[in-house]
């Protein structure tokens, strides 16, 4: 009791912000006299991930979703913020808004490119509530000299995550209840570190404890950017620490008496450092293991709690988990509906798709917009859906007396996603001719131009749902989970990097998928068990078996990494479009023996387009002026043919009926921090070179870096951002220093079953194979076409009337 | 055991491409299915394959047929909840999946057409006795001279075939008809009638009262006749010789046969032939349904009576009890009845008659109003699918042949679907571009394909739709009446023949061109729009592309309502005969070109000065099997010079029967040289060719349409002479 009081008092004796001053004033806090104490203040960075400190273009914005224990939520707080702006942003139209639960509590206009602008606000009380709040920063900021869209690219505004918190007067966050392990702070780029302990020893089983406790301390405390550290050899700052093992121990260990006896969790912490540790622990083997058993069992069961704001913000923060069947508002999915004032408005959605739906074009995902744009926009200015990268659909807002686009649908067929997190780019140029002049008045234009409307919904259709493999980006968001009771983790010659870096993997696939997978670690082999193994380790360890078996060349691996040849060029390799595999399609492991510089984007091939667009016209004008030369008609004659030959041509060389112009590479250089691959293969069908539709599948991914060093440093980077969900197809290359990712496309896939075959589910998953199998869908067709006309043919000679 | 076999083997292979088919595979899939099946179907076409490879045609138009109905019905219909555009977007829907079913149904009818052989030969001595019967209403006595004329002279024993003029237009009822009027007509004409069929020895038969129209006065002939079988010819249908030698044999071969029925063959232009002028070059819109579809119906033991050229057995007649008369089109009701009763019915496609056809379009549209309602009201009272007595394969050719006249509503849906986006931007069709593409272009691409691959030798390609759109316009009224009350249509009996003094515009024409301007004003709309709203042009190209097509149909259909003069009372037919023209004492000798009702056309050699309307006998031989000799008194009517023959045109004097069996005999014994001239003209019209042809003509006739609406709008008299 007596040190709520104390921060009673306390509490009473802030000055109350301009802000605040009209929220309503807590009963509590006014009954309090004026005494003078030395005020407790708590700091609460706030969670922002590498990729979401980072403000581009002329409107963006962040949401994060912040836990705050009941302790906290009923202090006064403050939030204080710094940012630095790119020199390009011109002062007099920059505008940064804070909302904290979808209110507004603060806004600056000071850009601060030279050194960093900060911002302190007081939060009124009452808004913020026990368990998760959103706290919403939205940057609006136009170029000082440039009106293109391209320019748009250059504007940003950075917060700086260290200097960015949330404080609470009076005390520290209380966090001694598994509820509230989300309070656990973030540390350096939004990652939250968890180290952890198992008092027994260091076995593979003691790796599958500490799986197991990870995994659940993910999902209980939210965490979406976990980095584990096994066994750690120094104490670590912020985080979890975890502690699996006999109860005895752990209290001799901590210096602290643990409450209660037999199979239990409990969570301490420290008084002095505030540290917070998760102990699992019982009274010898079969209770931790039960303790274990019951704090998963928990952990599945958890339900945050929060602000509706705090909640959306949650869901959405790893992308919106959407599984078919279902629509959500944009609103729903995070967007800021704000009238739009720049060149280059440009909204982003995540959505998580399950791990085991099928990419294929059997449906089509439905953005219903709901949008308005201004009068007297460019005619060219349109609206663009990308999905991934890839431009999908596009509406025209050509309409010079500007209109409303009201309930306008659009259509994304599936085989543009994949399965875990997609992204999708509402993009809308909204130029003026006073652009195109770009003077003083349209640098300083700041009508409204554009808005979408938070009512604009997403409609995801039902979708096919099997494994489809190889395919890691199934794998990175818990699809491996899904396809057997348990995955075999091998971690070779059992060296700790690695057993970090798996620990790491597996709590982001608990992260992501929701839910926790069971495992089976082996350090000198994999586990016997499951027909599904995980490698994780430094090249030299991971058997040259394993690799192959994941369609990686250990020989080709062994000369980028280990041969004498000189860094070679990464040459991304990422594809316009996710594509599916296609059955001709394969792919080969190449390393260049040299340098090939890459040609710079040639400045001069605008000259050229201008040059060649001159020619055209006066080609036109020729024509016009009745010379003889046909050059005009042949070249437009020659477009239109290449046109309607593009539209024959095009979709038979998509669907692999005609062979496509060049195989998927994939390059590994001495620059390449950490490989990722997959590969399967039928069980009973070793030799298997077609794709069946259900065979016994197993499969082997391996992730695979030169070093143990840069297997630690790579994964925790690769996972930490949003990084991991460019890893698409069956193997990908990372490069750390570049933070480029290749990936290349498989030839074959294999199905394996993960949930239900009801009727509804075949018909998608064989529509969805045959999608991709165009051309065996052609010759089953025609061949079935064929005898059937046959048994027509036949039986129209023997009905009916003999014939004479 | 086979049959069973061959049956669950296509039931099988249906289930497999059922389920093939009905994959939601992508936009890209579509199109690799689509380029496939419509390669192949170009190759079988231009190959011209047939046998096996026609009915692979048809299957991977099915393919793209079934595909199209699948994604129309799962992916482009409006919300529910947007009713202003859920309503039209159903009916819409509706419309196309009515045409669907309808192109199955024909597809199913064409599926094996079959050509009969020629007919046993007839015993002499046991030559079936036959009555022919010349049903007429208000026919002029020279046309019935010379149909009974030539019915007499068809080649049968004599003693074993009486000919039956069956006058609607001197019934009792007439003649004591409170008008003095039509008493005064009634009974003239009933004397001349009976004066004519005194000298051409032909039975003259009137009865009390006109109940039941042509259907009583047939089944009135029936009870006044014992032949064992019965021919029935229209006043204007005049038989060939050869007509019961083709079709009498077929009877003693199969105890069950109650019809052979033989092909409509027209000698004169329809009026919208005539109007666009296409008579001579382009096969008419009769002889896909005698050329192909009644061929394709006798393979399913459904070919159905047509109210004349055909022969029928008078115990099948009587066991039904006469013509059937419950709605107005007898003949096909008349067909199912017996076909339920278990009789059987053949099919020879050879033309045997020589007919007329309305000759203005507002005959032509009373004509069809009449097979429309009279259809309607067969599928509305004695529906094929629940009658009882059919086979499996009747019930779909009945249905098919009644269905096909609900047109008129899915042809009236795709003219005015357009205009609700382009004048109320309704959006009833969810689509993008790629899909349009895919899905829907390949499905037209597949049915104009199917169209002109199953019927290309009897039918142009687009003539389908005109003809559609012209009878739709009217029909629709005459589907609401029968719809309203089943038991309402009138026969009225069609006018034929007839000719048109000057060019002048139908009567019926005024909302052909009210249709126009609308699609003209969309047009301007989609232009005006495209320019306007510049974001929706991918959509406004789409539907201002439909509302073009429909345009120029509209356009085209102002000169088949612009009626062309015709100053020829009646038609003249290719002969063969040689003799000579005595003149004023002098003798010319020559041979004739052609004939007609009136007179002839003859070429003759000699230099001497021909007065002309000087009286003058013609002395011919008559080709043919019994050559034959003959006198006939004619007029000069004109003359004309020619290199060094001179053809000369002469009218017929008043003619004796001898001299009418003559004339008749001439003009319809051997229709082998009107055949051949119809003949060149069925050969088909490659797409592209027939889609060139026909905007040249759309834009042609549409200035024709505006010439007569604004210089040619006069009435002009019109003489009809009219015929059942």
């Amino acid at each position: 009791m007596r040190p709520v009081l104390a921060l009673a008092f306390a509490a009473s004796l802030l000055p109350l912000a301009v802000g605040a001053a009209e929220s309503p004033r807590r009963s509590l806090a006014g009954s309090v006299s004026s005494l003078s104490f030395p005020v407790l203040e708590s700091r609460r960075a706030l969670p922002i991930a590498a990729d979401e400190m980072d403000f581009v273009g002329e409107a963006a914005s962040h949401e994060y979703p912040v836990y705050l224990t009941a302790n906290e939520a009923t202090r006064p707080a403050k939030l204080k913020l710094a940012y630095l702006n790119a020199i390009s942003v011109l002062p007099e139209t920059f505008h940064l808004t804070v909302k904290i639960n979808d209110v507004v509590v603060g806004e600056t206009t000071k850009q601060a490119s030279s050194r960093p602008g900060d911002l302190s606000l007081n939060i009124p009380a009452g808004l913020l509530e026990v368990g998760f709040n959103s706290v919403r920063i939205s940057v609006r900021q136009s170029h000082r000299v440039d009106c293109s869209a391209g320019s748009t690219y250059e504007l940003w505004t950075r917060l700086l995550p260290d200097q960015s918190e949330l404080t609470f007067t009076g005390g520290v966050a209380d966090i001694r209840e598994l509820r509230d392990l989300p309070a656990v702070g973030s540390g350096k780029n939004g990652s939250t570190p968890i180290r952890v302990k198992v008092l027994r020893g260091s076995s593979s089983k003691d790796v599958v404890s500490a799986s197991r406790a990870v995994q659940s301390a993910v999902l209980l405390g939210q965490y979406t950017n976990p980095v584990v550290e096994f066994d750690p050899s120094s104490p670590g700052v912020g985080g979890l620490d975890i502690i699996v093992g006999q109860a005895g121990a752990i209290e001799s260990l901590l210096g602290q008496r643990l409450q209660g006896s037999g199979p239990r969790s409990q969570v301490l912490q420290g008084t002095s450092d505030g540290r917070v540790t998760l102990a699992v622990t019982g009274a010898n083997e079969a209770e931790i293991d039960a303790a274990l058993e019951a704090l998963a069992e928990r952990a599945s069961a958890a339900v945050p709690v929060g602000s509706p704001a705090g909640l959306r913000a949650l869901k959405n923060v790893s992308g919106r988990r959407l599984q078919g069947g279902e629509s959500a508002t944009l609103n729903e999915l995070g967007l800021e509906s704000e009238p739009f004032r720049g060149r280059l408005s440009r909204q982003t959605v995540k959505v998580q798709l399950p791990p085991d739906f099928l990419a294929a074009d059997y449906g089509r995902v439905t953005l219903t917009t709901d949008a308005v744009y201004a009068p007297d926009l460019s005619p060219s200015n349109k609206l663009i859906v990308r999905v991934n990268g890839t431009v999908i659909a596009d509406a025209s807002m050509a309409n010079p007396r500007g209109d409303v686009l009201k309930r306008h649908i659009l259509y994304l067929p599936t085989g543009a996603f994949k399965s875990g997190l997609n992204t999708i780019d509402i993009e809308a140029e909204t130029r003026t001719a006073g652009d195109a002049r770009c003077d003083a008045v349209a640098l300083l234009d700041q009508r409204e131009r554009f808005l979408l409307a938070g009512s604009s919904e997403i409609t995801v259709p039902t979708l096919a749902r099997i494994g489809a493999l190889p395919n890691i980006s199934s794998a990175m968001s818990g699809g491996l989970g899904l396809l057997s009771k348990e995955l075999s983790v091998f971690i070779p010659k059992g060296r700790s990097e690695a057993i970090d870096a798996s620990l790491t993997v597996l709590a982001k696939m608990a992260s992501v998928a929701g839910h926790p997978t069971t495992v089976n670690v082996g350090f000198e082999q994999p586990p016997q068990s499951g027909s599904h193994v995980l490698a994780i380790g430094a090249f030299g360890d991971v058997p040259d078996a394993m690799l192959r078996a994941a369609e990686l060349d250990p020989d080709k691996l062994r000369s980028a990494w280990q041969g004498t040849t000189t860094g070679a060029v990464q040459t991304s390799s990422n594809p316009e479009r996710i594509k599916v595999a296609s059955m001709d399609a394969s792919g080969e492991l190449v390393v260049p023996s040299r340098r090939v510089p890459t040609d710079p984007p040639v400045a001069t091939s605008s000259l050229h387009d201008q040059l060649a667009n001159t020619q055209s016209s006066l080609g036109g004008l020729k024509t016009l002026v009745g010379s003889t030369s046909s050059d005009w008609l042949t070249r437009h004659v020659g477009s239109v043919f290449a046109t309607a030959s593009d539209i024959v041509t095009e979709p038979l060389r998509r669907t692999g009926v005609l062979a496509s112009p060049e195989a998927a590479r994939l390059v590994v250089t001495d620059n390449s921090t950490l490989v990722i691959a997959q590969g399967a293969r039928a069980r009973d069908l070793q030799d298997g070179s077609q794709p069946g539709f259900l065979p016994s599948i197993e499969s082997t991914t391996v992730i695979v870096a030169p070093s143990a060093a840069d297997l630690v440093a790579s994964t925790s980077n690769l996972l930490t951002g949003s990084l991991w969900q460019q890893l698409v197809g069956q193997a990908a290359v990372f490069d750390s220093e570049t933070n480029q990712i290749a990936t290349r496309v498989s030839g074959n896939i294999w199905l394996s079953k993960t949930a239900g075959l009801d009727v509804q589910n075949v018909r998608l998953i064989a529509a969805g194979w045959l999608s991709r199998n165009v051309p065996v869908l052609l010759v089953a067709l025609l061949a079935v076409l064929l005898v059937l006309t046959m048994l027509l043919q036949r039986t129209l000679r023997t009905t009916g009337v003999r014939e004479p | 055991m086979m049959r069973v076999l061959n049956g669950v083997m296509i039931v099988v292979a249906v289930s497999l491409i059922l389920l093939l088919l009905l994959q939601p595979v992508g936009t890209d899939a579509q199109w690799a299915i689509a380029e496939a099946c419509l390669v192949a179907m170009l190759a079988i076409k231009l190959l011209k394959l047939s046998g096996y490879w026609r009915h692979l045609f048809f299957t991977l138009g099915a393919i793209l047929v079934l595909r199209y109905v699948y994604w129309r019905t799962t992916s482009t219909l409006p919300s529910p909840e947007h009713l202003q555009d859920f309503i039209p977007g159903i009916l819409l829907y509706a419309a196309e999946m009515f045409c669907v079913v309808m192109l199955a149904l024909s597809l199913f009818v064409i599926s094996r057409p079959i050509t009969r052989g020629r007919a046993p030969a007839i015993q002499e001595g046991r030559a079936p006795t036959v009555d022919v019967f010349v049903p007429s209403y208000n026919e002029d006595s020279s046309l019935l001279a010379l149909t009974l004329a030539a019915a007499k002279g068809m080649d049968y024993p004599a003693d074993r075939m009486k000919v039956y003029l069956l006058d609607d237009g001197g019934t009792e009822e007439k003649i004591n008809s409170t008008s003095f009027k039509v008493a005064d007509a009634a009974a003239r004409r009933r004397h001349e009638l009976q004066e004519l069929c005194r000298v051409l020895d032909v039975t003259y038969l009137t009865r009390e009262k006109n109940v039941h129209a042509k259907a009583g006065n047939l089944s009135n002939g029936l009870l006044h006749s014992r032949g064992d079988l019965v021919v029935v010819f229209d006043a204007d249908h005049a038989p060939a010789r050869e007509f019961l030698r083709e079709t009498v044999g077929f009877f003693a071969q199969d105890p069950k046969l109650f019809l052979v029925q033989t092909p409509h063959f027209f000698v004169n232009a329809d009026p919208i032939e005539k109007n666009l002028s296409t008579f001579d070059s382009m096969p008419s819109e009769s002889e896909m349904f005698y050329g192909m579809i009644q061929k394709g119906l006798d393979k399913w033991n459904a070919a159905f009576f047509c109210g004349s050229a055909a022969v029928l057995r008078r115990s099948a007649l009587e066991q039904v009890g006469g013509f059937a008369g419950t709605s107005i089109t007898e003949d096909c009701e008349t067909a199912l009845e017996l076909h339920a009763a278990g009789w059987n019915s053949v099919y020879v496609a050879k033309p045997l008659i020589a007919g007329l056809q309305p000759e203005t379009f507002s005959s032509f549209i009373g004509q069809r109003s009449r097979w429309c309602s009279g259809m309607l009201q067969i599928l509305l009272m004695k529906n094929p699918l629940f009658k009882k007595g059919l086979s499996p394969a009747q019930r779909i050719c009945y249905l098919s042949t009644c269905m096909f006249w609900l047109f008129p509503i899915p042809r009236m849906a795709f003219l005015f679907a357009p205009l609700l986006f382009i004048f109320f931007n309704l959006k009833i069709y969810n689509s993008t571009v790629a899909e349009f593409g895919a899905y829907t272009m390949t499905y037209l691409v597949a049915a104009v394909l199917l169209q002109s691959y199953a019927y290309g030798r009897f039918r142009w390609p687009w003539i389908s739709e005109l003809y559609e759109y012209l009878q739709s316009v009217y029909l629709l009224k005459s589907i609401a009446g029968v719809i309203r009350n089943p038991r309402s249509p009138k026969f009225n009996v069609t006018a034929k023949g007839g000719s048109t003094e000057q060019d002048h515009l139908s009567g019926f024409a005024w909302p052909y061109f009210l249709i126009f301007v609308v699609l003209l004003l969309a047009q301007g709309t989609v232009f005006y729009r495209m320019h306007a709203e510049p974001e929706a042009a991918g959509l406004l190209l789409i539907v201002g592309f439909w509302n073009m097509f429909n345009l120029m149909m509209a356009g085209l259909a102002l000169g088949a309502v612009c009626e062309r003069r015709e100053r020829r009372q009646s038609h003249r037919l290719p002969t063969e005969a040689r003799g000579t023209l005595s003149v004023d004492g002098l003798v010319f000798v020559g041979s004739v070109i052609d004939i007609s009702q009136g007179g002839m056309l003859v070429r003759a050699s000699g230099k001497e000065a021909i007065r002309l309307q000087s009286s003058a006998r013609l002395a011919l031989t008559l080709p043919g099997k019994a050559p034959a000799s003959v006198s006939i008194p004619v007029r000069i009517a004109n003359v004309r010079s020619e290199g060094d023959d001179r053809i000369i045109g002469v009218s017929f004097e008043t003619l004796n029967a001898a001299e009418y069996g003559a004339v008749a005999r001439m003009m319809y014994s051997d229709l082998t040289l009107l055949r051949g001239v119809r003949q060149s003209r069925q050969r088909s019209k490659s797409i592209v060719l027939g889609t060139a042809q026909i905007l040249l003509w759309g834009f042609r006739q549409t200035l024709r349409g505006g010439y007569y609406a604004l210089f040619r709008r006069e009435p002009a008299s019109t003489v009809p002479a009219t015929t059942h």
